[in-house]
């Protein structure tokens, strides 16, 4: 049996058709080949699955397709604008910020859903809410540093806007 | 993962009556347990009944004089961020920051975390530090049970098929307490050892010694209540360490346990006590 949702993925409306033991991750990657949304552990440790859910991070294993019924979900796949990559991508890569890069999108995203809500998050803060995102590459120093650098950029933009 | 159905009700009535017609199916609040829960195997439900659009099971608010009503919803991350409960009740939002990580806090709800009855749930014993009851659904009526009663062993509470958790009750937050969650790591990790005391903020202070992860379910120690309200907190450490029946698993010896008990109401105690 198979159960109608209805969500947008990345600004674009969607409708599916999907078994109910479908989670999440499973649509993003079979069905619409978003092979961005990394599975590490599928069980909500690792953080790799992250996504956001009407605007807050949520591990996309850990939620069924049809929960995102008339959600609002953004995946890595939509950061970018065309060419012109999201300040969060650009720090990753000026500071150094990939290795292997299997977490990356998983720390980007939910390194999106703290920015979005506080601009000017501390060092401990960006700590705390990485918790959840796991890398066995880089130590994590290069990672946070990557949040705090985007934090201070988007703050001077909105400084200039303001001026 | 395994097969299984999906229903949505819209109300409490049509969720009995599903839970009624199927007797394999399962409550999905979060999820973040449940799905784990399948995916290891440990449960096989026919059917998950989604119970997220029921909107009288959201919502946080304020009843009596002191009092709050914490629907069963109620993520992780309301109780960290929501003003009522961190003005009133700082203990559960601390407690409720302590869990997890932001990705789960954001799915995860206090009806779960109660409802699961882990014996190391987290919310639990700041909970009961309170004298928490619970609003339960049953048989078209609302019934509450004192928190201490809910829980009969480890994953088991009074909680019968048809019945359905609705909300948590504070009848009065004028307490003072202190959650100390002792982990081996700093995050991601469950309690090794829980401990909350609280005590009335006017008045005699009433004391509550609770401890989590220390036995089949979370415990009272009213014999410790009795030494502090005596003012006597050695006392009370010795007597919580004689209360708990700890086990050995993954994160802690039973011996260990024991041992960080003592040192753990005591820094509680001092906590709650200082002037």
């Amino acid at each position: 049996m198979t159960y109608p949702i209805e969500l947008t993925i990345n600004g674009e409306f969607i409708k599916l058709d999907i078994p109910a033991n479908w989670r999440l991750i499973d649509v993003l990657r079979r069905d619409l080949s978003m092979t961005g949304t990394h599975e590490g552990c599928g069980e909500g440790d690792c953080g790799a699955c992250t996504v956001l859910v009407n605007g807050q991070a949520v591990s996309s294993c850990l939620m069924l397709a049809v929960e995102a019924n008339g959600c609002e979900i953004q995946t890595i796949e939509g950061l970018a604008d065309g060419d012109i990559l999201h300040p969060i991508q650009e720090a990753f890569i000026e500071v150094g910020a990939i290795q292997c890069g299997f977490c990356t999108p998983g720390m980007i995203m939910t390194s999106k859903a703290l920015l979005d809500k506080h601009a000017d998050p501390s060092e401990e803060v960006i700590r705390r809410t990485l918790a959840g995102n796991l890398c066995r590459c880089t130590g994590y120093e290069k990672i946070v540093s990557a949040v705090k650098a985007v934090s201070s950029k988007l703050l001077n933009q909105t400084d200039s806007i303001a001026e | 993962m395994i097969q299984f159905e999906y229903g949505c009700p819209g109300s409490l009535m049509e969720t009995t009556s599903i839970l009624r017609n199927n007797p394999e199916a399962v409550l999905l609040a979060g999820g973040t347990d449940i799905l784990v829960r399948i995916k290891q195997g440990m449960i096989q439900p026919a059917m998950l009944v989604d119970i997220k659009s029921i909107t009288e099971l959201h919502g946080i608010s304020s009843i009596e004089q002191n009092g709050l009503r914490i629907g069963a919803l109620t993520t992780l991350t309301e109780l960290v961020e929501n003003d009522l409960i961190r003005n009133r009740c700082p203990v559960l939002s601390a407690a409720a920051l302590s869990m997890a990580c932001v990705q789960v806090r954001n799915r995860a709800t206090i009806g779960g975390n109660v409802a699961n009855a882990s014996p190391a749930a987290d919310t639990v014993p700041p909970l009961m530090a309170f004298d928490a009851e619970l609003e339960i659904f049953a048989d078209e009526d609302i019934k509450r049970v004192p928190i201490g009663e809910f829980f009969t062993a480890p994953g088991e509470t009074v909680l019968q098929e048809n019945e359905i958790l609705t909300a948590i009750l504070i009848p009065d937050t004028a307490r003072k307490a202190h959650y100390i969650k002792h982990t081996l790591r700093e995050a991601m990790d469950i309690a090794g050892v829980g401990v909350c005391v609280s005590r009335k903020t006017q008045g005699a202070p009433d004391p509550r010694v609770v401890l989590g992860a220390v036995a089949p379910t979370p415990i009272r120690v009213p014999a410790a209540e009795q030494f502090l309200s005596e003012g006597k907190i050695e006392e009370a450490c010795a007597a919580a360490v004689d209360a708990a029946r700890p086990i050995d698993d993954v994160r802690a010896s039973a011996s260990y346990r024991k041992d960080v008990i003592y040192p753990l109401v005591k820094r509680a105690s001092y906590a709650v006590f200082a002037r």
